[in-house]
């Protein structure tokens, strides 16, 4: 590995040549030969990619860990599967057990190993390969300079950035953060004397940050009350103005709060509402602007996901429609992803009779019942002409459906019992007592959903030990919603807020409007369709 | 008695489709009491819904109707991870905040769609089951039709909860199917993209999914039409990529075409149909706007196929429509048409102030154009004459020790044919009331069936004129 040393001083910049020599030589390199200071590049590199490229919203924590607690060396991952061929030659030759050996884990740990490689660096492994065969092949399109890129990111990003290595007692010192403001500082030689002693304190920290020479911090709360004699107040300074200057966004800001306080851990502390899964597959609509990440197009990537038509087959087909300059959510491959699947034929295929489940009806034929039952015939919709005084009522309507009902009871025999007819609608209310009804009805009027509080928490208060949740839930969908509906049907056809919506909305639900969750439909007309 | 199907604009001509079909429907009776909380749009109420106007239309005359057997933890870890599995099994709102669950809350991407709540497992254990079951019936050739209203979760991965569906139902129902059959067609009409199915079978050639949904700015994300599978699994996926207000028209116009032409080179033993009823018109998190009938029409058409068929259910937010179009679509499975006025029943008041089954959908504007369809249905057509017409290669090995089954080393040409479906539609002027039970089910072995077919008269489907052009 000529050149390795000269290369590896562990700047962003630095690591990420070192990958794209490896890309290009194909050359493996042995996880004893990196520094903890590549180590930390490539993290941060993965890190700015999987935001400013893949646009993801998602805060991955970092370092990855097993559910265990063992952290994940992405870099030591990521140079043991490029030497066995990268992603596609693993997951294809099953090598995933042989990578958790190599790098020190169980071969139990596998399969977590391949979906942390998928989440955080399978497109990253994309990238470094479209970058070179570009690079190899003289492709003119790409107009990439990686320096500029990191740069870029590294005075944008490295904000979020939370080295989990670097924590001291409540406080977490931002070690990113500082590297960062060296280079930023080495970019601007000229301010460089000004700052030579914030730099020093800012090294010794990241040496070690326990070093008593560092001096004590006070707590957040009495920042305000020091001045700028104390060089860590310089630092903080200097990175409040940088963040102002910088523009970053709120949601950058709020992170950038955020994570000072924050104990990284997997799993926890996201940016938003988004989940982990979600976000990865999330669209946000700046985002499905036609913008072509540069892996799907690469070769590589062609073979490895979906084997998206042929240049040539796309040329003579007009492809303007909705939908289709929309940008693509990659589906994962491997084993931790797709189903195994059974081998065929079975030679004698004898299920356990038991799926076959509890037959209900046909009724057995020991189930004896009047043959004088009048039938109605199948299909069989209702009359609309009837004798009571007021046609339409809610009492002529009560009347007539317990009269189907008994109907239905005779014919089904065993079946109307095993099926629970006997708990649904009206008929839920006779083992509630009419104090009991009214005091429902007013705990859930007096709970507007305005109030962001569920009306079940004053439910379950007010009948405790008399109700359970299931007769609760059962007595809300069959009686009252069905007794508000009547009414409504009446008094305001042609306004119904009906089974759902209104009644039940809770106001945090108008937090929800990212595609993350199925609950986001953007430009959903509310109809009013019965 | 009203017989079948000729009513309504939506509907095959009746002799094809005319033949009597034993059905077999799960119902587990306590679904309806679990709840997601309050304000959740997933309302498993629903399902009871639509089975209280089934037995009130008095369609349970016409099928066996069946408690399915709740699918056990290690039933569904034929599928799912085991860690994911152990969680769900053990979580409940009450050790939500254990140490040991809140740690896998977010991994499992369980807590805001997808709540933990009251018989959470209970849950899965019944809709699972009842996929499992429906499998299982048809692969002893006990049902030509099953339904399972209480599955049809297409968004669970394997080890993660997403959209409202914690345990991939539909994964382990076409899993079953696999032990049997060779191809399983898997068709998606949820608004929303069937990314869990197709996630599963993402890399096999074994299982063709077909989703038709929304997309652009919509969950769950995936689902683009350049989305065809990978490796093995390579043009075994099809993607239909919509835009709002998709009617009844327009969409029968892609699907009678791209599924006649699916039938006609994947030649599928078995078809799974997951009916999502949140396309339909007004649904509370749907966008489309389909009647009833046109949603129905889908059903209608893959069951004229007669090829063993799985009807599932799915997303359906507007629980009123939800429970007309699942009852709906149990009458058109026995082949029944139901009066249009609803009968009394429980739920009676639901109805208002119409009281009917159908519902005409609003007037909303089709963002699909004529010529993006057009060119959508060529697009996926063009697709599809890509695959190999008959499929010739062994089927995906699996690794493993077995031998490979005698039956797969016989060169092509002495195979017997698909075992039901030819490419053609079936006639139905054969009365095949009373079919053979007791074969060997094999699925390559000929079946009377197969000799019969020599017989029947086909029916050319490209004479009509929803046949593409």
């Amino acid at each position: 590995m000529a050149g390795w040393s000269k290369l590896a001083d562990g700047s962003a910049l630095d690591c990420f040549r070192t990958l794209e020599e490896i890309h290009r030589a194909r050359v493996s390199i042995k996880c004893s030969e990196i520094g903890t200071k590549l180590t930390k590049s490539f993290n941060q590199i993965v890190f700015t990619f999987s935001r400013q490229i893949c646009q993801s919203n998602c805060f991955a924590p970092f370092p990855p860990m097993l559910g265990d607690g063992k952290p994940i060396d992405l870099l030591t991952l990521y140079l043991c599967v490029r030497e066995k061929g990268g992603y596609e030659s693993v997951s294809r030759n099953g090598n995933w057990d042989l990578v958790a050996t190599e790098i020190g884990f169980n071969s139990n740990d596998s399969s977590n190993l391949e979906v942390v490689y998928v989440k955080y660096l399978e497109s990253l492994e994309q990238w470094f390969c479209k970058i070179v065969s570009d690079k190899e092949s003289g492709n003119p399109d790409t107009n990439f300079d990686p320096r500029k890129f990191f740069l870029d990111v590294e005075m944008k990003d490295n904000n979020v950035f939370v080295d989990t290595n670097v924590k001291k007692e409540s406080e977490v010192i931002d070690l990113e953060n500082i590297v960062d403001v060296e280079e930023y500082e080495s970019s601007k030689k000229r301010k460089r004397e000004r700052y030579l002693p914030l730099l020093d304190w800012v090294k010794r920290v990241a040496k070690n940050p326990c070093d008593t020479a560092i001096g004590i911090i006070p707590e957040r709360n009495k920042w305000k009350s020091y001045g700028g004699e104390h060089v860590w107040k310089q630092v903080l300074s200097a990175r409040e103005a940088r963040l102002l200057n910088l523009d970053v966004d709120s949601k950058a800001k709020i992170i950038w709060q955020k994570s000072f306080k924050m104990h990284p851990a997997m799993y926890e502390d996201r940016i938003d509402r988004s989940t982990s899964r979600c976000s990865q597959r999330l669209i946000t609509a700046k985002e499905t602007q036609s913008t072509k990440p540069p892996l799907q197009d690469s070769p590589e990537s062609s073979s490895s996901s979906s084997g998206s038509p042929t240049p040539t087959d796309q040329d003579h087909i007009d492809n303007s429609f909705h939908g289709f300059n929309l940008k693509r959510k990659r589906t994962p491959l491997g084993r931790a992803f797709q189903a195994k699947l059974p081998e065929l034929p079975e030679p004698t295929y004898s299920p356990d009779p038991k799926y076959l489940g509890t037959k209900i009806w046909p009724l057995e034929k020991s189930e004896t019942r009047s043959s004088l039952i009048e039938l109605d015939r199948i299909g069989k919709g209702r009359h609309d002409s009837c004798g009571c005084q007021f046609q339409g009522s809610i009492e002529c309507v009560k009347f007539h459906v317990s009269e189907k009902r008994n109907r239905v009871k005779l014919e089904l025999g065993s079946a109307f019992y095993k099926w629970k007819f006997g708990d649904m609608g009206e008929n839920v209310a006779v083992s509630w007592n009419e104090s009991e009804e009214r005091k429902f009805e007013d705990v859930i009027k007096s709970t507007p959903s305005s109030t962001g509080t569920s009306f079940w928490d004053e439910l379950t208060r007010c009948f405790e030990r008399k109700k359970s949740m299931r007769e609760m839930v059962s007595y809300y969908f069959n009686v009252y919603l069905l007794r508000r509906r009547a009414h409504q049907n009446r008094s305001d056809p042609g306004n119904i807020d009906s089974d759902d919506d209104e009644l039940e909305k809770i106001e945090n639900e108008v937090n929800k409007n990212d595609s993350g969750s199925i609950l986001c439909s953007p430009k959903k007309v509310h109809l009013n369709a019965r | 008695m009203v017989e079948s199907s000729s009513v309504g604009g939506a509907s095959l001509p009746s002799g094809p489709d005319g033949r009597k079909r034993r059905v077999t429907y799960f119902y587990e009776p306590s679904i309806g009491d679990y709840y997601y909380g309050q304000g959740h749009p997933m309302k498993p109420h629903r399902i009871r819904m639509a089975h209280n106007l089934i037995v009130h239309y008095s369609l349970h005359r016409r099928m066996e109707i069946v408690r399915p057997f709740p699918a056990g933890p290690e039933d569904i870890r034929r599928f799912h991870s085991d860690d994911y599995v152990d969680f769900l099994a053990s979580v409940t709102p009450d050790t939500l905040h254990d140490h040991t669950h809140a740690r896998h809350l977010k991994r499992f991407n369980v807590g805001e769609d997808c709540p933990v709540f009251d018989g959470i497992f209970d849950f899965c254990q019944a809709s699972a089951g009842g996929s499992i079951g429906a499998a299982v019936k048809l692969n002893r050739q006990d049902a030509d039709i099953a339904i399972n209203w209480a599955g049809g979760l297409h968004h669970a991965k394997k080890s993660e909860a997403s959209g409202f569906c914690y345990v991939n139902d539909i994964v382990l129902g076409i899993l079953e199917l696999l032990k049997v059959h060779r191809r399983v067609l898997y068709v998606d009409i949820d608004i929303h993209h069937g990314d869990g199915v197709e996630e599963a079978f993402f890399t096999t050639d074994r299982v063709m999914t077909v989703s038709f949904h929304k997309f652009g700015d919509f969950f769950p994300g995936t689902g683009h039409i350049k989305d065809i599978g990978a490796h093995q699994g390579k043009y075994y996926a099809l993607n239909v990529p919509l835009n709002d207000g998709m009617d009844d028209d327009s969409f029968r116009g892609l699907f009678r075409p791209i599924v006649h032409k699916v039938m006609e080179v994947y030649q599928p033993d078995a078809v799974v149909l997951q009916c999502g009823a949140d396309s339909l018109a007004g649904d509370r998190l749907g966008c489309f706007n389909l009647s009833v009938k046109g949603h129905a029409d889908c059903l209608r058409y893959l069951r004229s196929f007669n090829v063993p068929l799985m009807v599932l259910g799915g997303g359906g937010y507007t629980i009123r429509n939800v429970a007309r179009c699942w009852c709906y679509e149990t009458a058109v499975a026995v082949g029944v048409e139901p009066e249009n006025k609803l009968p009394y029943n429980e739920y009676y008041e639901y109805f208002g102030p119409d009281y009917t089954l159908h519902v005409d959908p609003s007037p909303l504007d089709n963002q699909n154009t004529p010529k993006d369809l057009e060119k959508i249905r060529n697009m996926l057509l063009e697709q599809l004459s890509r695959l190999p017409h008959s499929p010739s290669v062994p089927f995906q090995t699996t690794p493993s020790v077995t031998e490979v089954p005698e039956e797969a080393e016989e060169p092509m040409e002495k195979r017997p044919k698909p075992r039901i479906w030819s490419g053609q539609e079936y006639d139905s002027d054969v009365d095949e009331e009373e079919k053979p039970r007791h074969q060997s089910f094999n699925a390559n072995h000929i079946s009377p069936r197969d000799n019969a077919r020599g017989n029947v008269k086909d029916e050319d489907m490209l004479d009509r004129d929803d046949a593409p052009s």
